[in-house]
């Protein structure tokens, strides 16, 4: 194999990862797609000589015309990580179009690195992780054939073609030490990455030059920051996981389990408008100072049993975005310094900045409001403009038993008046997940609940917060997440964009809001368990082990870093660790862990299998050439060059006898040309190196061989 | 060879390499991505990893310059390297080897006067050495043109290579003085030019015919055995000596009594004007000498003549010794004539008994008149070539720096 054949492919194959990893990280780049399709269909244009490079004149318009666009781009958007990395991909592509010199490959090596850290900014996802590790040890090869292969075409450019080529041959020899060369190089620096990664001090200098390339603003969460009735088309059934959340009690005990919801409260709109709901503005309280391992205590209203909530949410920015926990949060705990705001009259959160991009993880301690003593009444001055949603909320509380009219009607009646409408839009309304448009003429909510009849949760939430305000109840509409997926190897649930919900909270007392969710629960199991076909489960193991990935590397905070570094004896931990495992294992309280562990040990004895079978076959692999050996002398197989010079020969009357050797056959048929006598003879000379010698041609060989097949061809 | 200097070379590479890790560090730390800061370790374990395998390597690498034949201009001179790496666990990759100018930077020449350079008599030599394991030995060859005659001193050399990450480029240079004779440009003489010295009652032909008779062989002295030699010639116990140190086989010289004896007269007259086509003469003239040797032993009949050389100008006098051996010493002598130590008073003086016992005597003029122009021999005029030479002369010094047309692009 030739050291530029092995060096092209190696240094395409780094490229075009790169931009796998980028358009993975980046899906919505049509370029960064672009630019593995382009690094497949050029390195075999370029393998097969089909075509090589483009002309220097189309190489300088095609670069420009990518540096217009990428001006074009940052004027626009602005800098960003898209903008940039959609720049360096254009250059990528053009420069796989012009590979003349070690140079030209160098920077494509360069370009692919800052592509793939590109693509590591963008997303932390374990996709990006691993292909990220595939790329560094190509990288590494990458690098040390370019150093071979810059040394050779400086030979090459020094000597002169009259001093004849340098070998452009990689021995088997040489590919093996470049191979554990990799591989050492790769061992190292694994070991010192690992070093790095683990003591670097974490929240350290974070944000100190700002964002100065900000990854793109991504929507992957599914969570909107307002209702829109009036949008057609379907809700998101994305399965890519936004959170992931461990319930606990005061005690300490997991309270997740299949079968067991918590509404995850992101944020509460109150207004309604032309089919839109939006959060009211009223103040909010900003934290100044940030926060960092101490916890953030909120007002807090009398309350039952504390729920505790560990959240890490996969993807956050650095700018504005949604908390989520579960009833109203009392008490907050973050590993990293935070800006945080909390509106007191709905007790939702919000982070108002942070220093840094990736995974956010929070604890969250919330109760269940509970009245206070004396608190009671109801919110005056409670209405919803439209009539026939009044008719309908009156014929609903009426059938139930109740006083419509809100003067009229007892303060804890409300509370069965809310009920009562719920309890109606379950079993009179359908769901589906098509986000059906109302004509523009008509309210979205009065169309849900007077024609169309079916809908979404958002027009179910809407529906029944409009029904209860009609006959003055105070209602709102709440956004935010359904934990719904519990996965009992890990013991916390998986939130999906799929999960993403809509309810309402209605007032039973002035401050004191209820959770009423009126989409028929069957759907909402059905919309919102996780499926359980083959595919659904591989899904829900890479789910696990993506998890573990943000949990163990990308999460990876100064809480961690301290139990790393913990002074207390590994050992003993170790042991702790073990006594507790071992004890669980033997009551068999946990069947998660039992379950566990019977896989790892299945693993590990088909690993044990697969090994031993792997060593007894190279064991018996020359054993069992050397028994054929004896019954027949292994042959070299005949090069294509000579079966091809054999074939001239045989057409022009001289095929080869069995018994005259090579040479000696060449030299009787061209006996009267000696031009083409010549070239046939040295192609039976490459041949007798080739297969005596065990040399297999060069590149240069290769070429002349071709020249003089034509020459004997054309010899009349 | 012994090592004498060792240096480091700043890339390019190196500095983008730096910059980016740097790059990493700052994103790392701004952004608190865990997967930078991973990339960030990875880049410092690069540079950890680089310095010791480029050194590793480096330090045990020992080069050894192989002996180097004599060519004739124009011809390509073969030059071979065996490198070994005595590390045990560092591959060296992508090694260049090359000579340095005598001129050029660096140490190794202990306050000795340099020796002349070489730039003006090949192409720079430069070989690579693609992979070199660990505790193994390779061999990596160069071929360069032989642009001028003369004798080259190739004095250190130096391996550099910039594996595995190009950060820095690192080089040894390694010192053994080695000498290669670049050997007048290969005439071809015309066959008439060649029949007119075998024919006439005291031609070269009638000498080796009377030379056939039976006799017996002549001891001459000892030399390494060639490809060829006959087993009996093959001294034992000093080839078993020579193999002891190092050495190859030794065989007997034999001489052959009686064999027809040729006379080269080389008379290096005053340089005169250049040919018309701006071939010096003096080269020519010289030339033509080597070629009447070599070219001799074209007919069967003459393959073991003697043959002697004589430059008047020069002092040099080599009185005919059998061709078949002594050719290659002859062409070693005209290699090494300096045109610039042409004694005048020389020149005029012949020396005693030149000629005698000779069956053909050739003097080969540059121009000009001298004595030796009265003497009876076959006189050739290297201002005339026409008649002797057979076809163009070919050149007689390249430019070492483009020999021949430029490289091909890489494929």
């Amino acid at each position: 194999m030739t050291l530029a054949r092995v060096f092209r492919g190696v240094v395409v194959a780094h490229a075009g990862l790169a931009g796998l990893a980028y358009a993975l990280a980046e899906r919505e780049s049509a370029i960064a797609w672009l630019i593995p399709l382009m690094a497949a269909v050029n390195h075999v244009a370029h393998e097969r000589g089909a075509s090589r490079n483009l002309p220097r004149w189309q190489v300088y318009a095609a670069a420009t015309l990518a540096l217009s666009f990428s001006i074009a781009q940052f004027w626009s958007v602005g800098l960003n990580v898209t903008t940039f990395c959609e720049f360096l991909g254009l250059i990528l592509l053009v420069k796989l179009w012009d590979r003349r010199q070690a140079r030209d490959y160098s920077q494509l090596i360069t370009l692919g690195v800052f592509l793939q850290i590109g693509s590591i900014l963008q997303s932390q996802s374990l996709v990006s992780g691993v292909l990220a590790m595939l790329q560094v040890p190509l990288l590494i090869a990458a690098v040390m054939l370019y150093q071979v292969y810059a040394a050779a075409e400086r030979v090459r450019v020094v000597r002169t073609s009259e001093a004849g080529e340098p070998p452009d041959e990689l021995p088997r020899r040489a590919q093996r030490d470049l191979a554990a060369a990799t591989l050492g190089v790769l061992v190292v620096g694994a070991v010192v990455s690992a070093a790095v990664f683990l003591a670097m001090p974490r929240g350290v200098g974070a944000g100190a030059f700002g964002p100065v390339i900000a990854p793109a603003a991504r929507a992957v969460t599914g969570f909107t920051e307002r209702v829109e009735l009036r949008r057609g088309g379907f809700i998101s059934e994305s399965r890519e996981p936004v959170l992931d959340l461990e319930v606990r009690d005061g005690q300490g005990q997991n309270v997740g389990g299949p079968g067991t919801f918590y509404y995850l409260r992101g944020l509460t709109l109150s207004e309604y408008q032309g089919g839109t709901w939006r959060a009211a503005p009223v103040p909010e309280v900003r934290t100044q100072q940030e926060f960092v391992g101490a916890p953030i205590e909120l007002p807090k209203p009398p309350a039952g049993r504390p729920l505790i909530q560990h959240v890490r949410l996969r993807t956050a920015g650095t700018g504005e975005f949604a908390l989520f926990a579960a009833l109203s949060p009392t008490s907050l705990r973050f590993e990293e310094p935070i800006r945080l705001s909390f509106r007191a009259h709905d007790m939702t959160l919000a982070v108002r900045g942070r220093n840094r991009a990736g995974p956010l993880a929070y604890t969250a301690i919330s109760v269940e409001p509970a009245p206070r003593p004396g608190q009671q009444g109801r919110t005056p001055g409670v209405f919803f403009e439209s009539t026939a949603v009044r008719r309908l909320a009156q014929e609903i509380v009426r059938g139930a038993g109740l006083e419509p009219d809100p003067d009229r009607r007892d303060v804890d009646d409300d509370r069965l008046a809310a009920g009562a409408i719920e309890s109606h839009l379950r079993r009179r309304f359908a769901y589906t997940l098509e986000k059906s448009a109302p004509p523009p003429s008509v309210d979205p909510i009065e169309w849900f609940l007077t024609q169309h009849r079916r809908g979404n949760c958002e027009y179910f939430a809407s529906a029944h917060a409009a029904l209860c305000r009609s006959i003055g109840i105070n209602a709102r509409v709440v956004a935010g997440y359904l934990a719904a997926e519990f996965d009992p190897e890990a013991g916390l649930y998986r939130v999906r964009q799929a999960n993403a919900h809509a309810w309402t909270e209605v007032e039973a007392a002035p401050g004191l809001w209820r959770t009423y969710d009126p989409t028929p629960p069957s759907d909402l199991a059905t919309q919102h368990q996780p499926p359980r076909s083959l595919l659904a489960r591989i899904g829900m193991l890479f789910d696990s082990i993506e998890y573990a990935w943000a949990d163990s590397v990308v999460g990876f905070d100064r809480s961690r870093q301290a139990r790393v570094f913990d002074p207390t004896p590994s050992l003993l931990r170790v042991r702790g660790r073990m006594g507790n495992l071992v004890d669980r294992l033997r009551t068999g309280t946990d069947p998660a862990l039992s379950r566990r562990v019977g896989i790892v040990a299945w693993a590990m004895g088909g690993a044990v299998l697969v090994a031993g079978a792997l060593m007894i076959l190279r064991r018996a692999g020359p054993a069992r050439r050397r028994v054929r050996g004896r019954r027949r002398a292994p042959r070299a197989p005949m090069p294509r060059f000579y079966r091809d010079l054999l074939r001239t020969l045989a057409r022009r009357g001289h095929p080869k006898p069995d018994e005259s050797p090579p040479l000696a056959h060449v030299r009787g048929a061209f006996a009267d040309h000696a031009d083409a006598g010549a070239a046939a003879e040295r192609i039976v000379g490459v041949l007798y190196r080739h297969r005596f010698g065990g040399e297999p041609p060069s590149e240069a060989e290769r070429r002349r061989i071709k020249a003089d097949l034509r020459a004997v061809r054309r010899a009349r | 060879m012994r090592v004498v200097g060792r240096r480091y070379h700043f890339n390019v590479g190196g500095g983008i390499y730096v910059f980016t890790t740097l790059l990493l560090m700052t994103g790392a730390i701004n952004s608190q991505n865990n997967l930078l800061f991973l990339a960030f370790g990875l880049a410092l374990g690069g540079l950890f990893v680089s310095g010791v395998m480029s050194g590793g390597a480096m330090m045990g690498l020992r080069v050894a310059r192989l002996a180097i034949a004599p060519a004739s201009v124009g011809e390509r001179v073969a030059i071979r390297y065996r490198l070994s790496n005595r590390n045990r666990f560092i591959p060296a990759m992508g090694l260049t080897v090359e000579e340095l100018h005598p001129g050029e930077r660096g140490p190794g020449r202990g306050g000795r006067a340099s020796p002349p350079d070489w730039g003006r008599f090949i192409s720079r030599p430069i070989a690579l050495c693609v992979g070199l394991g660990p505790r193994r030995t390779e061999e990596a060859s160069t071929e360069v043109v032989a642009c001028r005659r003369g004798e080259v001193v190739l004095d250190r050399v130096r391996v550099r290579s910039s594996f595995p990450f190009g950060l820095m480029g690192k080089s040894v240079i390694f010192a053994r003085e080695q000498r290669v004779l670049i050997r007048p440009a290969r005439l071809v003489l015309e066959d008439r030019f060649i029949d007119s010295l075998m024919q006439g009652p005291r031609g070269l032909a009638g000498a080796a015919a009377r030379a056939r008779a039976p006799g017996t062989d002549e001891f001459v002295g000892l030399r390494h055995y060639v490809p060829g030699d006959p087993m009996s010639h093959i001294a034992w116990k000093p080839s078993a000596r020579s193999l002891a140190s190092g050495g190859s086989l030794i065989v007997r010289r034999r001489a052959a009594a009686g064999s027809a004896r040729l006379w080269v007269v080389l008379d290096l007259g005053q340089a005169g004007d250049p040919l018309p086509d701006g071939t010096d003469a003096r080269e020519l003239a010289i030339a033509l000498a080597a070629a009447i040797i070599s070219e001799s032993g074209r007919r069967p009949a003459t393959r073991s003549a003697h043959v002697g050389l004589c430059v008047p100008a020069l002092g040099l006098n080599a009185p005919p010794r059998p061709r078949r051996l002594f050719a290659e010493f002859l062409l070693d002598d005209l290699a090494r004539l300096d045109s610039g130590l042409i004694d005048e008073a020389k020149r005029a003086l012949l020396p005693p008994r030149i000629g005698a016992g000779a069956d053909a005597l050739v003097v080969v003029h540059v121009g000009g008149e001298s004595g030796l122009g009265r003497l009876p021999a076959r006189h050739v005029h290297a201002t005339q070539p026409r008649g002797v030479v057979a076809g163009p002369v070919p050149p007689l010094a390249l430019d070492p720096a483009r020999p021949g047309p430029p490289p091909e692009p890489l494929p």
